[in-house]
């Protein structure tokens, strides 16, 4: 790397990210090493942690709820990912036709939820479903489906869908605008080439359109797997794992294991693993959806 | 140039359901500002139906009695500071990224990006920790320092890259000049940096908006809370005065959808090419 | 000192340096600590009538007291259960809280001192010629971690009883007579509603504890007030065994309600205070819960309130109960000044006045009201204060099972909905309990 005519002796250099490096690495890093350490230790919050080396981690693969809370991620995982990439992109490709202004005022509407605050969603998704007073099921009443207003959050078989759909309801629309700026950046001489060989719509799209998004579709997967590892904020807000753990996933587990239960270095393990699955997937997304031209790319 | 141009436009039914996707998204929204507005014999009527006239003392009871004055308040007093000062340091930080060399400059890159990728929950605990032994737990330090760290890193690799696409004549133009790096600094990298630095403020100013877990745990006092949190325990109190509740929800709202109808592009372009990076 | 923060990143933050406007945030914060005279004050009454009764006792105490500053933070129970020990611990929580009796919330604390003995102030104010010696007993821990005995930590200023709320006008129109006499008639009288096509019992799952309250009230109905021992021992942790054939049996019969649609439909989906709500607009026939729901259910004339019908032959059945959760000093309170307010402040709690008042609200003062005190009783009131009197003179207040170990209400909570939904039997939720109990006992 050439050096940059900024460039000066080290001493003075480190003025410029001392600051922001010690404020990250004592309330971000180190807490993370230290997550780490604790994660190897039993700990109840008061007396002096005891080292218990992996135990914790190995009594995490036999810990039935635990595997419950990876499940009902694995499960999540179709409603923050599989359901709005797709989505998106089927809509992405509608949109794209449409003038304009109905293009902006459509990307401006579905794009919305994406800036809302997920705890308060919840919340208001937690008032939507209410059997008795929510909106929801006095809808499917009114159109002649009350056999279908069921206590979606507190039913066993349909709570993990019922809170699925408000993450895909949140993140579809941001999934759309991103393929359509994805699109935007494809050479319309393509388009033309394929209208030419007489392509129409739909090859088109699966032809042309969809491999050249490879790179917004890894990014789209890529941000919605991470998000559902990461979940806490919407389930905690409408169900806090329950009923019976049937919606518990690991953030809220180690939240339970932690901060209920006082088992803080099993807790830390459980966060830990959180974290891990989040490099692995990175690193999968990354190896597996390569754009197809990869090759050639620097 | 209109994109579409050449291409046929989408049939009716194409356009219908997509109306119908931007009606999905938008109801919710929709049933919440209507039922902020009735009373409660008025939500037994069902919920699709109009008050007879609108009740906007829901909102007084929401701001006063449900103290959702302090709520705004606070979430004012610590989006600010987080939002300022996370731009002050990350492009500091970026500064340095940019174009300066120091030791470890690689490992220190790989640590933020870490920090990037590690979610608040694998952390929380030491953090919340540490807060408790240097006794900031309520207090708004509690709630403004971690963030601001927690927004260093994506601060610091935005503003690098901002900075490393700017044409290295004019640094060197300044450089020749015999200019000190921090006058070069202030008065020519940030004039240009003022579109970089808007948009990261907008990813900041959400993200801090919307943080629920840092004010969960670290905050336990009524008088700290900010409105995602105050919402929470909002919602334990109210449950059953659903009129008052989603006035709640509104306050927490309005914001967020005021300053994306004002800057609304900036928000959609900002989000999606702030996530490609 | 805002002004101050916001003055300096508002005028050209560049120009001073960012770590200038760290440390002013730092300042802040620390100056924000020092409070002159501050008690901090954490409740319970979440629901908005037992909220307005606490608002103008409050503002009463304030006046009270001119110089001093309130601050008052309202929890609902889950929430209070949740960080109550963690703030406390974190040396940043309340001075005088609400805490829950029992292994899981009050035992705990004082294991880990951070709760105050309140005897001092019982002598002082002679608390104890209000509230019997079986009601104080449940605010007492030993050192050694021994319920009922010790010490006492607490005082509550209301009375509960877990009960059985009906509405007169759906009973009548499904021509079910009155009064109840037996838990046999009770049970009847819930097929006769269902037969009727209406729904005998309101009740919400989703969040509150109506489907404890209901186990533990039909099981401990089932026991006379003469043979209270074994749950007594099992509740104040001299041992015992959840696995009864009276638990059994209970579980069972409510599954079999639930199971048989019994319940309002969509209960799994709506919280218990959902369920009061329902139930106050005059659906459904019955609702178990407690003597705290009284402000809300006032508004309904149908609505009355009856303990839990015995089966024939149990003379003094028990009813679930005690008192509402206890005002506790805790050990942020470590100056004798604010240990003192503090006092003072429950001392008001508990007073005559503070009886009358929630007595004025509807609810049911644990220390009894003056009878020349100018309140009109709600007739709801009046038959509590009734039950109230004959279930302390027959000894048949029951207790509240969650408190027998600190884990148990989660255990009901991660279980009660799987036997409602038929997805664990009656024999497994009660393994389950036990196992919990019986893991505490070893641990102890």
């Amino acid at each position: 790397m050439s050096r940059s005519p900024l460039d000066a002796k080290v001493s003075s250099n480190l003025i410029f990210i001392l600051p922001g490096l010690l404020i990250y690495g004592s309330l971000v890093f180190g807490p993370i090493i230290a997550a780490l350490v604790l994660s190897l230790t039993s700990w109840n919050g008061i007396s002096a942690p005891d080292w218990i080396g992996f135990g914790n981690y190995i009594s995490l693969i036999a810990d039935e709820v635990f595997f419950k809370s990876l499940k009902n991620n694995a499960i999540l995982m179709i409603f923050y990912c599989a359901v709005p990439v797709c989505l998106g992109v089927a809509l992405a490709a509608l949109v794209w036709n449409l003038k304009q202004k109905e293009q902006l005022a459509l990307r401006t509407l579905l794009f919305l939820p994406y800036i809302m605050p997920t705890a308060v969603l919840g919340i208001i998704w937690h008032w939507l479903y209410n059997p008795a007073f929510g909106p929801f099921n006095q809808a499917l009443k009114l159109v002649g489906l009350g056999d279908y207003a069921l206590p979606w959050l507190g039913d066993f078989t349909f709570v993990l869908p019922a809170v699925g759909i408000v993450a895909s309801w949140y993140f579809f629309g941001f999934c759309m605008v991103l393929f359509l700026s994805g699109m935007q950046r494809i050479d319309p001489s393509l388009f033309e080439a394929a209208k030419v060989d007489g392509a129409r719509g739909i090859r088109t799209f699966f032809f042309i359109t969809l491999p050249l998004l490879l790179p917004e579709i890894r990014i789209a997967l890529l941000l919605t797997i991470i998000a559902s590892i990461k979940s806490f904020d919407l389930i905690f807000t409408m169900t806090r794992g329950g009923p019976a753990n049937a919606t518990l996933v690991p953030n809220i587990y180690m939240y339970q294991l932690g901060f209920q239960l006082n088992r803080y270095g099993y807790a830390a393990a459980v966060a830990i693993v959180g974290a891990i699955l989040i490099f692995v997937v990175n690193y999968a997304v990354h190896r597996l959806v390569r754009p197809n031209h990869a090759g050639d790319a620097s | 140039m209109s994109q579409s141009s050449g291409l046929n436009t989408t049939a009716w039914p194409m356009r219908i359901i997509l109306w119908l996707f931007a009606l999905m998204t938008v109801i919710p929204f929709g049933l919440l500002i209507l039922t902020s507005l009735k009373s409660r014999p008025d939500l037994l009527q069902g919920a699709f139906v109009l008050p007879e006239y609108p009740h906007f003392e829901n909102y007084v009871s929401a701001w006063i009695d449900g103290h959702f004055n302090v709520y705004f308040q606070n979430s004012v007093f610590v989006v600010v500071p987080v939002v300022t000062i996370s731009i002050a340091l990350g492009t500091l930080t970026g500064f340095g990224f940019a174009f300066l060399s120091f030791p470890f400059k690689r490992t220190l890159f790989v640590m933020m990006t870490i920090g990037m990728m590690v979610p608040t929950e694998a952390f929380i605990i030491p953090l919340y920790y540490e807060m408790r032994y240097t006794g900031l737990i309520n207090t708004y330090a509690a709630l403004i320092l971690p963030q601001i760290a927690m927004s260093i890193p994506f601060a610091t690799i935005f503003m690098a890259s901002a900075m490393r696409q700017l044409p290295q004549e004019i640094l060197e133009a300044a450089v020749l000049d015999g200019a000190r790096r921090s006058y070069i600094l202030r008065r020519v990298i940030l004039p240009l940096m003022v579109p970089a630095m808007s948009t990261l403020a907008l990813f900041l100013f959400i993200w801090t908006w919307n943080e629920f877990l840092i004010p969960l745990i670290l905050v336990n006092d009524d008088s700290f809370r900010t409105l995602p949190i105050g919402m929470l325990f909002f919602q334990g109190r109210y449950t059953v005065n659903t009129p008052v509740l989603t006035a709640g929800a509104v306050i927490v709202i309005a914001p967020l959808i005021l300053a994306y109808l004002i800057f609304q592009r900036k928000f959609i372009s900002g989000l999606t090419s702030g996530a490609t990076k | 000192m805002f002004r101050r923060l916001i003055s300096c990143s508002a005028s050209p933050a560049v120009r001073r340096s960012a770590v200038l406007a760290g440390a002013a945030i730092i300042g802040f914060s620390l100056s924000g600590m020092v409070r002159a005279e501050t008690l901090t004050v954490w409740d319970d009454h979440d629901s908005e009538s037992r909220a307005a009764v606490m608002a103008e006792l409050n503002g009463r105490f304030k006046e009270a007291h001119p110089d001093i500053t309130l601050d008052h933070t309202i929890r609902d129970f889950a929430d209070l259960n949740m960080t109550l020990k963690l703030a406390v611990s974190s040396g940043d929580g309340p001075d005088v809280t609400k805490v829950n009796q029992g292994a899981g919330a009050m035992g705990l604390m004082v294991k880990e001192h951070l709760l105050v003995p309140v005897d001092d102030f019982i002598a002082e104010y002679g608390w104890d010629k209000n509230q019997s010696e079986s009601l104080l007993a449940r605010d007492r821990w030993s050192d050694k971690g021994e319920f009922g005995v010790g010490p006492t930590y607490g005082i509550s200023s209301l009375a509960e009883i877990v009960g059985l709320y009906y509405n007169e006008k759906v009973l009548a129109d499904a021509g079910v007579e009155l009064p109840l006499k037996s838990f046999e008639d009770l049970k009847a009288a819930a097929d006769k509603i269902k037969e009727a096509g209406k729904t005998p019992f309101m009740i919400g799952t989703a969040k509150g504890h109506l489907t404890l309250h209901m186990l533990a009230g039909i099981t401990q109905a089932h026991i006379d007030a003469s043979d209270r021992k074994a749950l007594d021992d099992l509740v104040y942790g001299h041992g015992g065994t959840f696995d009864t054939p009276g638990n059994v049996e209970s579980a069972k019969i409510v599954q079999d309600w639930a199971q048989d649609g019994y319940f309002f439909n969509g209960y799994q989906g709506i919280s218990g205070d959902d369920a009061v709500q329902l139930f106050v607009s005059g659906e459904g026939a019955f609702l178990i819960s407690g003597t705290w729901y009284f402000g809300d259910m006032k508004a309904n004339p149908d609505i009355h309130f009856m303990p839990i019908p015995g089966p024939k032959g149990v003379e003094h059945p028990l009813s679930v109960g005690g008192v509402d959760l206890a005002w506790a000093i805790t050990s942020i309170a470590k100056e004798d000044g604010t240990k003192a307010l503090a006092g003072e402040y429950i001392n008001y709690m508990v007073s005559e006045d503070a009886a009358v008042t929630w007595a004025k609200a509807g609810y049911l003062p644990a220390s009894s009201v003056p009878a020349d005190a100018d309140i009109e009783v709600t007739p709801l009131l009046s038959e509590g204060i009734k039950i109230w009197k004959s279930l302390n003179e027959n000894n048949a207040i029951g207790h509240y099972p969650d408190w027998a170990s600190p884990t148990m209400l989660k255990t009901f909570d991660d279980n009660t909905p799987l036997l409602l939904a038929g997805q664990e039997t009656p024999q497994e939720l009660i393994d389950k309990l036990d196992a919990d109990y019986q893991a505490y006992m070893k641990s102890k």
